[in-house]
């Protein structure tokens, strides 16, 4: 009921960086919920988990920008699932998140090596 | 294309939270989790990312709201009605500041237009002369272009209309569509008028066939050649019924020939600024011009011409006092309803206490009450819109109905309907006015802590006591304001009413028409049968404050200031004026304007205190400047002898009680310069006005510009006060009955909320006249603080009044003690059926509940 300020939805990532990997997951082909946070756990070999409570409304604000488009469709094993697909507008923000990030890890580097 | 992404998804909010749902629960199967928890929390957020959930909780509340007035109607119904009537009035009076002071004229960029006149080391403004003007059209620094005027007023087809003699440029610089026929053009320079859209439809009922027909304007045949556009009627004060030619001044006003020897400086010019100069950069422009043939010009004064009332200083403090009477009333309606929200939050007390322990925020409360509030203020704003229209057109009929009748003919009012700034005006105040009244409930009643509020111990809080009493006080005082205020003007109504004027005005009639006809108007109308007298005179009595002039009497070397007149022989049997010593003018004294002098009695006495004043000579220094022809009129001789004693009269302004002294040189009808011919004449005055009409059109056709009984010129001074009265009266009746009503409220809250100290008291043996006292104490009390703040407000404000006119006299005890009293009285009956009620109480049955 109370009036409450944003949760912050993912205090172990720099703001942004969730959002990124979800369109770098779904730059290689559409996918669903469950099995973009099973390829980020896969491919960060377990250093990277992501519950729903963080990927749900991550996914609601790349539709609201219309990063990605959702559909409801049928899995390989008959079931059914949203879908998401990255959309043009997706993709170019991943390209300049993908800039913004390395510029930014640099300097972190450059930071702990000093 | 985000909002509208949102506003999709809140639309379809079921259809989203159900795909969200189902997405999570294939998650989790897929995951294989059990499905601990539910749903919500992830619906939350996502919803929070979509920024629906505050218009969701939006949704929730106004809900909630309505369903609580369904439940108390009347209680809504009692705010709506309340802040509804403060809203009308104070719309009402907005819309006439609207007409007068913000609307701007239907012309071509009206605020680019600026009325220009210079002014020397005496202080006294110039208008031009027809050459300067010609000048200034040629002189591009400060305007572009600039267009010249000269009001008069004229009676056409029996009705009295202003009338503007116009430069040819007039209607295209103005950018002024035509209805009908042509516009004036530069080349117009004979008898040609353009007639007023509204003057065709009403003085001339419409006729399709005007457009090249002849009309009399003071005796003087025009033929019209167009009808202005409906949207244009003038840039004057007063709406516009014709327009003429420059060149025609002369046939139509007494001035003198502009384009005469004499160059007389009679033209009203009004320029458009060139773009992009500042009026401050167009000023300094302007004085060098005018230093060119007016050395002694020290400087110009430009008035934004956009609007009927430059909005200025002088415009808004003239404002500002009628604004306040009105915004007074509505926060007399604010602090009633907020007393009535109060009351009802209080008795909600239990309700917010739960909502508060099961985790509500503060702010979220308040924003809850705050959307009641506005709630109730939108239907208001509809409800004051009504009221306004209503008090509008029950106004103007009130005005037509009772202002004199002879004035009636002449009063024109500017459109008065509603556009998008009056409907601005109603939304704002709706919306100031919910956050008034909502605001200071809500954060009050939310003010209770959650422990007491559990244990429902909701008494140990004193503030809303304390809140509640000051919006009484608050309330009195104003409602005390606006009751001295009224019965301040009242008394200065019966004050100005009461006097005598030694004039005998009864059945005497002013008659105006143009200078050059006013001698065979003279003749013609003393032939007229019933025909008791008739005079001429420069000035007709009691139009308004009378004219002074410096005179030196024989025995002494300085000037004693009187006031004067220049009137013929019959003036003091017209009026009945009492001749007391020596005699009146003789016909020849008339007609040559001769060196003599009449005095009324108070003048003998301040001009030679102990000696007969009949055969002194009394010194006539020329005034110093060139007086203004229209304002001054001067004798032309140096010394004059004094033949006769007459009676004091009060011939200026009611209000100048003590002004009597008055002095009186011969003139005569003909004599270029004198306004009036005055006849006494018998018979029932429709009857009368009509041979003294039908007697003047014989000379020629619309040759009078009024026909005045001087009966009804007399009410006219007394109008201003009747008006101001009704007005005044009107808001402290309608904040009298909202105070009142508000203390019964209070009072009926209270006794409620006290029904068990009551009981107590009243099985404690507590007699019913001390428990009525008890309750009519309090009231009275508030009631008499807030009185003597109101006394004290009206004091700290009333120089500003006395002021601003004269005739008000602020310090005089009756009003403050009449108000008092009424204050009081009020106070103890608005008690009574409460503290009644309190009596009834059953100490057996209130003790017994809880």
């Amino acid at each position: 009921m109370g009036l409450k300020k944003p949760v912050s939805h993912q205090a172990d990532f720099l703001p942004g960086t969730l959002e990124m990997l979800i369109l770098k997951t779904l730059s290689r082909g559409t996918n669903h919920g469950f099995g973009i946070a099973q390829h980020i756990q896969q491919v960060s070999q377990d250093a990277l988990r992501i519950g729903e409570g963080s990927l749900y409304p991550a996914l609601q604000r790349l539709l609201l920008n219309e990063f990605v488009e959702a559909e409801w469709d049928v899995t390989e094993n008959n079931r059914r699932a949203r879908y998401y697909r990255i959309t043009a507008r997706g993709r170019k923000h991943l390209e300049a998140e993908k800039k913004s990030f390395e510029f930014v890890l640099a300097g972190i580097a450059r930071v702990m090596e000093a | 294309m985000r909002i509208w992404k949102k506003l999709r998804t809140l639309w379809r909010q079921n259809r989203f939270e159900a795909d969200l749902a189902e997405e999570i629960r294939i998650h989790r199967e897929m995951s294989g989790q059990a499905a601990f928890g539910g749903t919500a929390l992830f619906l939350e957020q996502s919803r929070e990312v979509w920024g629906i959930a505050w218009l969701e909780s939006w949704k929730q509340d106004i809900r909630y709201a309505l369903r609580s007035f369904r439940r108390s109607p009347g209680f809504a119904l009692g705010v709506i009605g309340a802040i509804g009537l403060g809203i009308g009035l104070n719309t009402t009076m907005f819309t006439v500041f609207n007409a007068y002071a913000l609307r701007p004229f239907a012309v071509h960029d009206p605020y680019g237009l600026y009325e220009l006149s210079w002014y020397g080391k005496t202080g006294n403004g110039h208008w031009f002369t027809w050459d300067q003007f010609r000048d200034l059209r040629t002189y591009k620094a400060a305007f572009s272009d600039v267009m010249a005027t000269g009001n008069f007023g004229a009676q056409v087809n029996g009705r009295t209309l202003l009338g503007q003699t116009v430069s040819g440029n007039y209607f295209s610089m103005l950018g002024v569509g035509i209805a009908q026929g042509r516009p004036l053009l530069e080349e117009d320079n004979g008898a040609v008028a353009v007639v007023s859209y509204q003057a065709w439809r009403n003085t001339f009922g419409a006729d399709p066939a005007l457009v090249g027909r002849k009309i009399y304007i003071r005796g003087t045949p025009f033929e019209v050649v167009g009808i202005a556009s409906p949207a244009f009627s003038g840039m004057e004060g007063l709406p516009t019924g014709f327009w003429l030619p420059l060149r025609m001044s002369s046939l139509v006003t007494d001035r003198e020939d502009l384009f005469g020897p004499r160059h007389p400086e009679s033209l009203h010019i009004v320029g458009r600024l060139q773009p992009g100069v500042s009026p401050e950069a167009a000023k300094s422009a302007l004085l060098a011009w005018a230093r060119a043939f007016a050395p002694d010009a020290i400087g110009v004064t430009l008035v934004s011409r956009a609007t009927s009332v430059p909005l200025n200083r002088d415009a808004i403090l003239t404002f500002l006092p009628i604004f306040a009477a009105f915004a007074l009333v509505l926060m007399i309606a604010c602090a009633n309803v907020s007393n009535m929200m109060l009351a009802r939050a209080l008795a909600r007390q239990r309700e917010i206490a739960i909502r508060i322990s099961l985790g509500a925020g503060r702010a979220r409360l308040v924003r809850q009450l705050l959307t009641e509030s506005v709630l109730l203020a939108l239907p208001a704003a509809a409800a004051g819109f009504l009221i306004s229209e209503i008090t509008i057109e029950g106004a103007r009929r009130l005005l037509f109905a009772t202002v004199p009748d002879a004035f009636r003919r002449v009063l024109a009012l500017e459109d008065l309907s509603p556009d998008w700034r009056v409907f601005a005006f109603i939304l704002a105040a709706s919306v100031v006015t919910a956050v008034l009244f909502g605001l200071v409930p809500a954060i009050q009643t939310t003010r209770s802590r959650l422990v007491e509020a559990n244990r429902g111990d909701f008494s140990s809080d004193y503030r809303p006591a304390r809140l509640r009493n000051f919006l009484v006080v608050a309330q009195v005082a104003v409602c005390a304001l606006l009751l001295i205020c009224t019965a301040i003007v009242l008394r200065s109504q019966a004050r100005v009413t009461a006097q005598t004027t030694g004039l005998d005005i009864h059945a005497v009639w002013d008659v105006r028409a143009i200078s050059r006809y006013q001698a065979q108007v003279a003749t013609r109308l003393a032939a007229e049968p019933g025909v008791e007298a008739i005079a001429a005179a420069w000035r007709a009595p009691l139009y308004g404050s009378s004219r002074g002039i410096a005179v030196i009497p024989n025995n002494r070397s300085d000037s004693v200031v009187v006031s004067y007149n220049l009137v013929s022989s019959g003036y003091f049997s017209v009026f009945r004026i009492p001749v007391l010593r020596g005699r009146a003018f003789s016909d020849a004294e008339s007609e040559a304007e001769a060196p003599v002098v009449i005095v009324s009695e108070s003048a003998a006495r301040l001009l030679w205190p102990n000696e007969d004043a009949i055969g002194q000579s009394l010194g006539v220094p020329a005034p110093a400047t060139t007086p203004d022809r229209i304002f001054a009129r001067f004798p032309r001789f140096a010394s004059a002898r004094v033949v006769g004693l007459v009676g004091d009269t009060l011939s200026g302004l009611l209000e100048h009680s003590d002004f009597k002294s008055c002095i009186y040189f011969p003139t005569h009808a003909g004599i270029p310069g004198n306004d009036s011919i005055l006849v006494r004449m018998s018979g029932p005055q429709g009857a009368t006005r009509r041979r003294i009409e039908t007697a003047m059109d014989q000379i020629a056709p619309g040759l009078a510009d009024f026909i005045n009984p001087m009966d009804d010129v007399l009410a006219l001074q007394i109008y201003p006060f009747r008006v101001t009265g009704w007005v005044a009266g009107f808001l402290a009746g309608v904040a009298l009955l909202m105070t009142v009503s508000g203390i019964y409220g209070v009072m009926s809250y209270l006794v409620s909320q006290r029904r068990k100290e009551i009981g107590i008291r009243v099985a404690l043996g507590a007699s019913a006249w001390q428990v009525v006292r008890m309750v009519v104490r309090q009231s009275a009390w508030l009631a008499t603080i807030g009185a003597a703040l109101g006394a004290g407000l009206a004091l700290a404000i009333s120089p500003v009044f006395a002021h601003q006119l004269e005739a008000i006299q602020p310090y005089d005890w009756a009003p403050y003690v009449a108000t008092a009293l009424v204050v009081l009285i009020a106070a103890i009956a608005a008690s009574y059926a409460p503290a009644r009620r309190a009596v009834t109480i059953d100490p057996v049955r209130t003790l017994r509940c809880d």
